[in-house]
């Protein structure tokens, strides 16, 4: 299911997103090859801080976050904690745990792409619990192949990315799953994004 | 023995502390620079690299094209401070009067009153003293005198130790000092030598009036202090003693439970006294002595909490998350806790704060990242001055967040991804790139050189567009071999 909702300006994303998207909970973005997920991360980041709060990107300790592109896209490096954790399967889950018990942040990005992570869906369950408690969203960023993570995931979804003209790209959500009660028409749709200098 | 003041001078403490760290670089001219930059400034310089005309001041780049042997680091000023700490406690051992000079990071001022019949002479002491500072793998020297400033002025000019015998003596043997020596305002210090005065009795022999009004306050004051005008009473430094508990288990045990069990007592008796002494701790130091000491001792763990606590609980949390993945080469037959003292943050409640969350609640999550994975889990990104992509970031052990403060921005940017290890591709009989799928566009090439100071690094970036629609980010090295270094998402 493809929904696009018009081209609107980049700057109408934290508004439209928070309209859009449950406000807490776990949201899982799929990082299919053509899609954007890290850039809709980085947007819930943003609008996390824009909202003054705190936001917290857990990954490996050889995750493959760029901050001078978080920076470039306006995220305020400062107040962004970055938890590198050893590659054990349990590792990500605990870390999110860790941080997500201390209520203390908006948004929680944890990237799971290439991951291992536990079996079972106990931790999906805890996850969820906690970032429901804290007004949180638990933003879980997984690879295609793996699958859902489980039915725990109230909301999967896929940011497509599409060439407006050279330089400009538009995001538009591709929803896999959809148990959260959000409107989907009201999801985020295309927006003007530039890429990266050099990016034709 | 009244009216008698030692003063244990450390030179250059920076350089000392990263010749004390960089044990390789001992035979190698060395410099502390202010950055890990090429364009950064020198701040110290040893003798060697003084040799070689290298100076503080000058750009590193410039000092490597004097000196190709030249080794430089930085040194951060919290390094400084602990070693400062360090020689605090070590020179406490001496006597139990010290003063940390607060304007020069390597003076320390001693009290030596009291303590010639425990060591038999001032000369004695002062060679204990001294012997402190050696066994820190520090140089530096020890003079005991009458006034501050003439016997740091004698220490600049000495190695070793020295017991002046009077007043007279002193201030003879300090107005021999040279003024280059004495760390003066760069201003004041040039202004004197165009004045032919060279020495500090030169200095002292200017009115001191004409000093202030000429060079300023600062200059009068310097003028006071060397002339052993200014005695200022001895300020020293309370150093907290730490707080330990110990507890025998009997029978030995390794279950992490039963061990938290017993840490959580001493942790409450810990609480106790310091809360007896209206302190909270700082940090908590656990040492599990092992059954098998010739293999493992002993297994000694750190814990640092957000902030100066009396919280049990939030500590027996720390312990247990340090705790819950270890595994003991043995059981565990002695417990150990040391608190490190702190003083308790008496901050006043902020009634109209404006943040939602609770700052203080994101400096526990810190807290226990750190207590679960170690003091590097809990990262901030600082960007760097750089062009290779992988330098242009790194990662600082965070201790607090700031209120964040995003910049507006007037539209938004494709993020990318960077693997931290370049993964080589094939390349086809023209020399493209092969992927799965296909590659349909290839854009470039982006050059980027860094790192020509070291090691010189070239690569050609493009970027590449998959035929499912991957956009990635790729590289060729001067060989012709290429390598996905990341993809845009």
């Amino acid at each position: 299911m493809v929904l696009a909702t018009g081209l609107v300006r980049a700057l109408d994303l934290p508004v439209r997103a928070r309209r859009a998207l449950p406000p807490d909970g776990l949201l899982e973005l799929v990082r299919a090859p053509g899609a954007a997920a890290t850039t809709l991360a980085v947007e819930l980041v943003l609008e996390s801080q824009r909202a003054g709060d705190p936001a917290a990107w857990i990954q490996r300790e050889d995750g493959a976050l760029f901050p001078p592109d978080l920076a470039a896209a306006g995220v305020d490096l400062e107040a962004l904690l970055v938890a590198r954790v050893p590659a054990s399967h349990a590792s990500l889950p605990k870390a999110a745990e860790l941080v997500l018990r201390s209520g203390a942040f908006g948004v929680v990005v944890i990237d799971a792409d290439g991951a291992a992570l536990p079996r079972g869906e106990a931790w999906l369950g805890r996850l969820g619990a906690l970032a429901r408690e804290h007004a949180c969203r638990c933003v879980l960023l997984t690879a295609p192949a793996e699958g859902s993570l489980g039915p725990l995931i109230p909301l999967r979804l896929a940011a497509a990315r599409r060439r407006l003209w050279p330089g400009r790209f538009a995001l538009s959500a591709e929803v896999h799953k959809d148990k959260s009660g959000a409107r989907p028409e009201r999801l985020p749709g295309p927006l003007v994004y530039a890429g990266p200098p050099g990016l034709p | 023995m009244s009216g008698r003041i030692a003063c244990a001078d450390v030179p250059a403490l920076p350089l000392q502390l990263l010749a004390r760290e960089r044990k390789g670089w001992r035979d190698a001219p060395l410099v502390v620079v202010e950055a890990d930059a090429p364009e950064a400034k020198i701040l110290w310089a040893d003798a060697r690299a003084r040799a070689c005309s290298v100076r503080p001041g000058m750009r590193y780049a410039s000092a490597l094209a004097l000196c190709r042997e030249l080794r430089a680091a930085p040194v951060a000023a919290e390094a400084v401070e602990a070693l400062r700490v360090e020689l605090l406690a070590a020179l406490s051992a001496r006597t139990p009067r010290v003063e940390p000079d607060a304007a020069r990071p390597g003076v320390f001022w001693l009290d030596p009153a009291g303590l010639v019949p425990l060591f038999g002479a001032l000369d004695a002491w002062a060679i204990h003293v001294h012997d402190t500072l050696t066994d820190l793998e520090l140089t530096g020297a020890v003079v005991v005198g009458f006034s501050r400033l003439p016997c740091w002025a004698i220490t600049r000019g000495i190695d070793g130790v020295l017991v002046l015998s009077s007043p007279e003596e002193e201030a003879a043997r300090a107005g021999r000092a040279r003024v280059v020596d004495l760390d003066l305002p760069a201003e004041l210090c040039e202004a004197l030598l165009a004045l032919d005065v060279t020495t500090l009795a030169g200095f002292l022999a200017l009115p001191r009036g004409e000093v202030g009004v000429r060079f300023g306050p600062v200059a009068s004051r310097l003028h006071a202090g060397f002339a052993g005008a200014l005695q200022v009473p001895m300020q020293p430094a309370h150093l907290e003693p730490p707080v330990v508990v110990e507890a025998e288990l009997e029978p030995p045990d390794d279950d992490v439970h039963r061990l938290l069990f017993c840490i959580k007592g001493g942790i409450h008796a810990l609480m106790a006294e310091l809360g007896r002494r209206a302190l909270a701790l700082g940090a908590l130091e656990l040492t599990l002595e092992l059954e098998r000491p010739n293999r493992t001792p002993h297994h000694r763990e750190r814990l640092e909490p957000a902030q100066p606590t009396r919280d049990a609980l939030a500590l027996l949390e720390l312990v247990r998350l340090r705790l819950a993945d270890r595994r003991l080469p043995a059981r565990v037959e002695r417990v150990a806790l040391r608190a490190e003292p702190a003083r308790l943050d008496g901050r006043q409640l902020e009634l109209f704060a404006g943040r939602r969350r609770d700052p203080d609640a994101a400096a526990r999550a810190i807290a226990r990242l750190r207590a679960a994975f170690g003091p590097h889990a809990a990262a901030r990104a600082v960007l760097r001055d750089a062009w290779l992509p992988e330098h242009r970031f790194a990662y600082e052990p965070a201790a607090a967040l700031e209120a964040p403060a995003p910049e507006p921005r007037e539209k938004g940017t494709l993020v990318r991804r960077l693997f931290a290890a370049p993964a080589p591709l094939p390349s086809d009989r023209s020399g493209r790139p092969r992927t799965t799928p296909p590659l349909v566009a290839l854009s470039g090439p982006y050059r980027i050189q860094g790192g020509w100071w070291e090691q010189e690094t070239l690569r050609d970036y493009f970027f590449g567009e998959r035929a499912d629609g991957a956009l990635l980010w790729l590289y060729r090295a001067p060989s012709g071999g290429w390598f996905l270094h990341g993809d845009v998402d």
